[in-house]
């Protein structure tokens, strides 16, 4: 699980002014947006026709922490921030640690779409705050959560629910959210109807709607209560919280209710899919520098890297006051994975023509 | 005024034109014939989806930058900061789309959702995005050579930069502020791209990559947007006749245009000089632009130095094309002042071995009379009031300047199977088993007003050409019906045109479907662009299959109820007619409205596969046939 320093969970504890709460929101953004690179190099590693469950389950997820930084930027907007997402988006470098979060817990990179990917990073992430043993999880990974929690670390669940109470107590004693800029709010209704439950538009209007905006994110992302046993794996309605859909496609089965298994919960139900022989074998946390001068690889992955340069650009245009260039975020978002299909075609070297295939890069 | 005056920026770089060529050839318009073959690479025995079958239909700008800066005084001492800016596309929208007008006519393509931008690379400041109005491409010819792999296909485009956003806070450059005031009363910038050194073998590392020539100048109400009404340097090839002429000089050039601009004459060998092995420009030897004596000195010929006056050499370098933009000034001097506006200027062959003597390689319209069309290629919809009908402007000139009183008419080229498209495969048991398409009828069904137009005081006039109220499906599988139309002098003293400057017009079927179509009625338009496009059916959604199409029917009828003019509408070939346009929409509104929670988990949703499998090395440009069109249609 992602582990926080908890001077930022006590930053948020003791915020008093809407600009210390509007800072740890926009932190909240870019943490979103940095799960969106090692998650998409995943899906972009699977080869045509095939894998398509996992797919599936992974391209959820990536849809929903879209869904959670654009929840993260409108609470940010209406409260006077204004997410810097092309700066931020920019500086984000794997491997490392994902933003906020310290190197003990997790270091992210970008790699093929494997079981260990899934288990070590992509489990990693999303994990919920919990002591209890997971689904498939070594007892041994629980120990560690407590003995790095011990240490002073919290979660990003801690870390959400920190802001919520900044927000309610701001709200006590004034309202944080008397010019909420709704036009500059992004609407998600088109999109995700049911994203928010009971407010479509994941529009930020009160305390009630970040409320409800702000515990949508951890449900959909850890599913668990914070800090409380048992675990609740779905996030409401029939949809898993991210950690499972991740244990689905590591442990190869669905997840059941199993009350003879400590957490009560298996991955024993239908048989989810994993071919090995169908997944591309490229370089880790790729950089476009890393192809020569010249070479197919290079030239489809500056085009790659201009892409997302311009997805960056177009979803900082978007939470600054231009919400409707999010029609054009869209195209890009789908030209993205189109030119990520280009890249794979070649070798990362042409000298090894056999060897590994480029890899689409995050990174300059 | 156009890029051709001055204020003026050049530049230069490559493009990407990531064309999709499974609908290169009509017959896989044929729902019922379809093979799955057609979406893979071409192999030496069989065309299969041509070169590029997972093409995107991306065009792009890639790696160019300002080579020249001129202000309105002409070259300044001191170099312009503007030099070494970059020149790209949009900064925050999805890429252009290079689109064909229709499968029959593939010779007019043209830009949807292009923007320039240039960008100061010191401070990464954005100085300028525009909108490149849409516009096809002109003078498009096959035999420019070129590196190996090269299509040899060069073409340019001239059109408009409109919604200038300017922010020129801080730059310093005189010209760009020349620019900027330049545009001031039009809002508008006069740009010509030029295209060529095309790389069509996928296993080269620049496949759908070329090389990129821009300039950038000034708009004047009055002049033509698309084309120059200047002077047209025209070859025939040693054929004089309007109807047979090759275009190509005996030194393979082809043809170009330029303008007497105060005391200078500005040319424009951007598209026109023919390339070496190297990519580069053939040497042409001792070429002189000169101003002939007499109007019957025909192409060809050998003069004496009394026939002739040398104006310059023309510089036809590398260093031209890429510094300049392919664009040459030459000084006019006083004493030719007023001949230049009565005489034809021809590009001649200095002897090297009897002094005074020359040939004439290529030379002006005969009479100096050139007539050209500033809309060459549009679409007109039966099921669409507002599009029912289109007004084509026309420019007449004689040695530069305008011709009045000249009668221009339009001639519908007669019926003919598109063979040019529909080529035979190396193993005939492989070619497309649909009918081959003929294109140009029934004839008559189009409306020319007037049937015979004569040009005003400016030498301008205007035809408007309009479609029938219903239109049959002459082609069958294929929507609607393509017309070229050759016009010229109606006078019986031709001018020489460029072998595809022809109005070229794709008129839609009626087409009128239930008021809430079902899904069968909807799933063979669907079914088509699903085979066309294998990059969107394999590589994102397969829009064929009804479950697919309804779990994601907001994001289809979100792309397909934009403006064609946005680069991200669909479909991206943007050949559909309105009525179907409107029918797969409310069949899109029916199940949205059944299902407004739509759920980001279903399998349909993302199992879209990578339509990548089967490229490789298996098909190299040069093993095939390049554009069989292109060749079937230079040898007519």
């Amino acid at each position: 699980m992602l582990l926080l320093d908890r001077k930022l969970v006590e930053r948020a504890r003791n915020a008093r002014s809407t600009a210390d709460v509007i800072a740890l929101l926009d932190g909240a953004v870019t943490l979103e947006l940095s799960t969106l690179p090692p998650y998409l190099t995943g899906v972009f590693s699977l080869k045509p026709g095939s894998n398509d469950a996992i797919r599936a389950l992974v391209m959820s997820v990536v849809l929903q922490e879209m869904l959670h930084m654009a929840i993260a930027a409108n609470t940010s907007i209406a409260i006077g921030g204004n997410p810097a997402v092309f700066k931020a988006g920019l500086a984000l470098r794997y491997p490392g640690p994902l933003p906020m979060s310290v190197e003990e817990s997790l270091v992210v990179s970008l790699q093929p779409l494997t079981i260990e990917q899934t288990k070590d990073v992509f489990m990693m992430i999303e994990r919920p705050d919990t002591t209890a043993t997971l689904p498939g999880e070594p007892p041994a990974h629980a120990q560690r959560v407590m003995a790095l929690k011990k240490q002073g670390y919290a979660s990003i669940g801690e870390f959400y629910q920190a802001i919520i109470d900044a927000l309610t107590r701001l709200a006590a004693t004034g309202d944080p959210f008397a010019d909420p800029r709704l036009d500059r709010q992004l609407d998600l209704a088109r999109w995700f109807p049911a994203g928010v439950p009971g407010n479509p538009s994941c529009k930020v209007r009160d305390l009630p709607t970040a409320i409800a905006g702000l515990e949508t994110i951890v449900r959909q992302g850890e599913g668990a209560q914070i800090g409380d046993d048992p675990i609740a794996p779905y996030a409401g309605g029939d949809s898993l919280a991210h950690y499972f859909k991740f244990g689905e496609v590591a442990f190869g089965h669905t997840l059941t209710k199993d009350a003879a298994q400590p957490s009560g919960w298996a991955y024993a139900g239908d048989a989810v899919l994993y071919d090995a022989g169908a997944v591309y074998d490229f370089p880790a946390n790729a950089k476009v520098s890393d192809y020569p001068a010249g070479s197919a690889a290079r030239i489809t992955a500056e085009t790659f890297y201009e892409s997302y340069v311009r997805l960056l650009r177009v979803l900082d245009a978007t939470f600054n006051g231009e919400p409707h260039a999010f029609d054009a975020a869209l195209g890009v978002m789908f030209e993205l994975k189109l030119i990520a299909q280009q890249v794979v075609q070649h070798p990362a070297d042409p000298k090894q023509a056999s060897g590994k295939v480029a890899a689409p890069p995050f990174q300059p | 005024m156009s890029y051709l005056d001055l204020p003026r920026l050049t530049f230069a770089g490559h493009f990407q034109a990531d064309v999709s060529t499974v609908n290169n050839d009509p017959r896989h318009f044929d729902n019922q014939s379809f093979e799955a073959r057609f979406q893979d690479f071409q192999t030496t025995d069989s065309q299969n989806g041509w070169w590029n079958p997972i093409g995107t239909g991306i065009f792009r700008l890639a790696g160019c930058s300002v080579t020249s800066a001129i202000g309105p005084g002409g070259p300044a001492a001191i170099t312009d900061p503007a030099l070494g800016f970059v020149v790209g596309n949009s900064p925050d929208r999805p890429s252009a789309k290079i689109v064909d007008l229709d499968p029959d006519w593939q010779l007019a393509s043209a830009l949807f959702g292009l923007q320039i931008s240039i960008v100061d690379p010191a401070t990464m400041r954005t100085v300028l995005v525009s909108d490149f109005e849409v516009a096809p491409f002109r003078d498009l010819w096959f035999s420019r050579g070129g590196s190996r792999g090269d299509s040899g296909a060069s073409a340019m485009w001239q059109s408009r930069l409109t919604n200038l956003v300017w922010n020129l806070d801080g730059v310093t450059s005189p010209v760009l502020h020349a620019l900027h005031a330049a545009a001031g009363d039009s809002h508008a910038l006069s740009v010509r791209i030029t295209t060529y050194g095309y790389q069509t073998s996928v296993g080269e590392a620049n496949f759908t990559y070329g090389k990129i020539l821009g300039a950038i100048g000034p708009v004047h109400a009055g002049e033509p947007r698309t084309c120059i009404a200047g002077r047209r340097f025209m070859p025939n090839g040693g054929n004089p006749s309007p109807a047979n002429a090759a275009c190509t000089a005996s030194n393979a050039m082809t043809c170009f245009s330029a303008k007497v601009i105060g005391q200078t004459l500005v040319t424009d060998v951007s598209n026109a000089l023919p390339l070496a092995d190297s990519g580069e420009p053939k040497p042409l030897g001792n070429l002189q632009m000169a101003l002939l004596r007499r109007e019957d000195i025909s192409e060809a010929a050998i003069i004496g130095s009394e026939d002739y006056i040398a104006l310059g050499v023309l510089d036809a370098t590398e260093s031209l094309l890429h510094t300049q933009s392919g664009l040459q000034t030459f000084a006019i001097p006083a004493s030719m002042a007023h001949a230049i506006a009565k005489s034809p200027l021809a590009l001649v062959q200095i002897s090297t071995t009897t002094p005074g003597e020359a040939q004439v390689i290529l030379r002006e319209q005969p009479g100096g009379r050139d007539v050209r069309v500033d809309d060459l290629s549009f679409k007109l919809d039966p099921n669409n009031p507002h599009k029912v009908a289109r007004e084509v402007p026309i420019v007449a000139t004689r040695y530069g300047e305008p011709l009045a009183g000249a009668a221009i008419a339009f001639q519908p080229a007669p019926p003919a199977p598109d063979v040019g498209d529909a080529p035979t495969d190396r193993t005939p048991e492989t070619t497309p088993r649909a009918p081959i398409p003929y294109t140009n009828s029934p004839i008559g069904v189009l409306s020319f007003t007037p049937q015979v137009a004569t040009t005003d005081e400016h030498g301008r006039a205007t035809v408007t050409v309009r479609a029938p109220t219903r239109m049959g499906r002459p082609r069958g599988y294929l929507d609607g019906q393509l017309y070229a139309i050759p016009y010229n002098f109606a006078d019986g003293q031709a001018a020489l045109m460029q072998t595809f400057d022809q109005v070229s017009i794709m008129v839609y079927s009626s087409f009128a479907a239930s008021a809430q179509p079902s899904w069968s009625e909807i799933q063979p338009i669907l079914q088509q662009f699903a085979n066309l496009y294998p990059i969107m059916s394999k590589g994102l959604f397969d829009f064929s299959q009804q479950a697919i199409c309804d779990a994601n029917a907001h994001l289809l009828h979100f792309v397909m109820s934009k403006d064609e003019h946005d680069p991200d509408y669909m479909p991206v070939t943007r050949d559909m007619s309105l009525t179907k346009r409107e029918a797969i929409l409310r069949y899109l509104e029916s199940v949205m409205a059944a299902s407004a929670a739509h759920s980001p988990d279903t399998l349909a949703r993302y199992t879209g596969r990578c339509p990548f499998s089967g490229v490789g090395q298996t098909a190299r440009g040069d093993d095939v046939p390049n554009k069989i069109i292109f060749n079937h249609l230079r040898s007519k």
